[in-house]
C-alpha cells in the first residue's frame, strides 16, 4: 500500500465515522429504514489477500467504536468482520484477480456503477442482517425484522452510492 | 511425537490464518453480545461528551421550540399549584420523590433493546434502578451510571416489564414491548372479568418502587378477548413519543431501599 493509499483510507475513516456519528445515526425513516453509512468504508477497504488479518481487525475495530455509540454490545463489531471476510469472495468472484484490478479500491469508479451497486447491495445485506437479527436475539419477529433489513439496506445504499458520486464529481473537477 | 504435531498445528494455523482470525474476532463479538456488561461502555466519560457535543449541534435549531414547550409546562404546573394551594399546606410534605432533570444526548428506537443516554449521572445523584419519565410520560429505568452520565434502558427495550393498571377500573396489568412499533406496547394480564374500554388512560401502578403511582403510560388503543384466554391481549398506544424525546426527568424514591428491603425480608421469612 502506497503512502498515498494509506492517507485516502484515513480520510475514507474520518469522512465516514464523522457522517455515521452525526448524521446518519439519527435518521430513521417510518420507524423502519435506518443508515448505517459507516459500512462504505468497509466496502471501500484496499483488496490485499496478504493483509486480510489486518483488514478484519480494522472492521471489528471500526465495528466496536460504533457499539459504544449505539450501546450495543458487539452486533457491529461481528457484522462489519463479517462483511470484510465475505467481501473477499465476492471480490474473486466479481473481479478475477488480472493485474490492475486485482490491487484497485473497489470504488464506484473502479467497478462502474452497475457492478458496484450489486456489490454493495450484497454486503450490506448481508451486514443489515447479521446486525438485525443479532439486536432482536430471536427470529420471532422475522417479518418486522426482513422489513427492517429490506429498506435500511436500501437507504444504507442511496446513501453510499450519493456520497460515492459526489466524490467522484468533486475528483473529475 | 509431540513437536511433529506442533509443527503441523503451526503451519495449518499458518496457512488458514485468514480464517482463523476472522472466527476468533467473531467468537470475541458474540461473547461481547452475550456478556452484557459491555454496554457500559457507553456511560464513559469520553463517550458522553462526544454525544453531548453532537447533540447540542443537532438540538440548536429547535431550542425556541423547546424553550416554548417548556414555559408553557412550567405555566400549566403553576396553574395546578395554585388549584392545589390551600390542601398542600395541611399535608404531610415529605413525599419521597425528587425529580433530577435530564437531557437526552442519545437515544434509539430501531432496534428491538434500545436505550437512552442521559447527561445526568452519579455526580447528581442518578443511581441504576430509578425511573425515568417525561411530561409527556414514562420512559425507562436507569440502567447504569458514570460521573457525568447515565444509560436507561428504554420503555421500548423487549425485556422491561412496568407494573400498570388501567385509571378507571384500577386493574392490574403488566405493560411490556413487542419489538416493532415504537408507538404501541401491549399490557398482559388483565383478567377477563373486568371491563376494559378502548380509550381507557393506563398508568404506573406504583407498586414496584421505581416510578410514583399514576405517571402516564398510554391510552388503551384495543382491546381482544379470545374465547380460550384468562386474559385480554390489550394494544397500547403510549403517550410519549420515544422519536422526539429531549427533556426528562429521573425520579429519585427515598424510601425505595426501605420498601423493597422489608418486602425482601418478609418474602425471606415465609419461603
Amino acid at each position: 500500500m502506497s503512502k498515498v493509499s494509506k492517507l485516502g483510507q484515513l480520510a475514507n475513516f474520518l469522512l465516514y465515522i464523522t457522517l455515521q456519528l452525526a448524521v446518519s445515526q439519527f435518521i430513521v425513516l417510518c420507524h423502519t429504514a435506518s443508515c448505517f453509512i459507516y459500512v462504505a468504508f468497509l466496502l471501500l477497504l484496499p483488496r490485499r489477500q496478504e493483509g486480510m488479518p489486518l483488514l478484519l481487525l480494522i472492521s471489528f475495530a471500526v465495528g466496536l467504536f460504533v457499539d459504544i455509540f449505539y450501546g450495543s454490545a458487539g452486533t457491529h463489531a461481528f457484522s462489519s468482520v463479517l462483511v470484510v471476510y465475505s467481501r473477499d469472495f465476492l471480490l474473486k468472484l466479481m473481479l478475477p484477480a488480472s493485474g490492475y484490478e486485482a490491487a484497485a479500491q473497489p470504488t464506484l469508479s473502479n467497478l462502474g456503477w452497475k457492478r458496484f451497486s450489486l456489490f454493495s447491495l450484497i454486503l450490506i445485506g448481508i451486514h443489515h442482517t447479521a446486525l438485525f437479527f443479532l439486536d432482536a436475539g430471536t427470529t420471532m419477529l422475522f417479518f418486522v425484522i426482513i422489513r427492517k433489513v429490506v429498506f435500511s439496506t436500501l437507504l444504507t445504499y442511496t446513501t453510499v452510492l450519493l456520497t460515492q458520486s459526489i466524490i467522484l464529481l468533486i475528483r473529475k473537477r | 511425537m509431540l513437536r511433529a504435531l506442533m509443527k503441523r498445528l503451526l503451519y495449518f494455523l499458518h496457512a488458514h490464518k485468514c480464517f482463523v482470525v476472522f472466527v476468533l474476532l467473531e467468537f470475541i463479538s458474540v461473547f461481547l453480545i452475550v456478556n452484557d456488561k459491555f454496554y457500559k461502555a457507553s456511560a464513559s466519560y469520553a463517550v458522553g461528551s462526544i454525544q453531548n457535543f453532537i447533540s447540542a449541534v443537532k438540538n440548536y435549531p429547535i431550542l425556541k421550540e423547546e424553550n416554548a414547550k417548556l414555559l408553557h409546562e412550567n405555566a400549566m404546573l403553576r396553574d395546578k399549584l395554585l388549584q392545589v394551594a390551600e390542601p398542600i399546606v395541611q399535608l404531610d410534605i415529605t413525599a419521597p420523590h425528587h425529580l433530577v432533570p435530564a437531557q437526552v444526548i442519545n437515544n434509539s428506537i430501531v432496534g428491538t433493546k434500545n436505550y437512552l443516554t442521559l447527561n445526568k449521572g452519579a455526580m447528581h445523584g442518578v443511581e441504576p434502578g430509578m425511573g425515568v419519565v417525561s411530561t409527556a410520560g414514562i420512559v425507562g429505568r436507569v440502567k447504569a451510571v458514570s460521573d457525568h452520565f447515565a444509560t436507561v434502558t428504554s420503555l421500548l427495550h423487549t425485556a422491561m416489564q412496568v407494573s400498570a393498571k388501567i385509571s378507571n377500573s384500577k386493574v392490574l396489568g403488566t405493560v411490556q414491548w413487542p419489538g416493532s412499533n415504537p408507538l404501541r406496547a401491549q399490557m398482559l394480564y388483565v383478567p377477563r372479568h373486568v371491563p376494559v374500554e378502548p380509550g381507557d388512560t393506563v398508568v404506573t401502578s406504583g407498586y414496584n418502587a421505581t416510578f410514583s403511582a399514576g405517571v402516564l403510560i398510554g391510552h388503551i388503543k384495543q382491546a381482544k378477548l379470545r374465547k380460550e384466554s384468562p386474559f385480554y391481549d390489550i394494544e397500547l398506544h403510549l403517550s410519549t413519543d420515544f422519536s422526539t424525546l429531549q427533556h426528562v426527568y429521573v425520579v429519585k424514591n427515598d424510601w425505595k431501599l426501605e420498601q423493597v428491603d422489608l418486602e425482601q425480608h418478609t418474602k425471606a421469612f415465609y419461603e
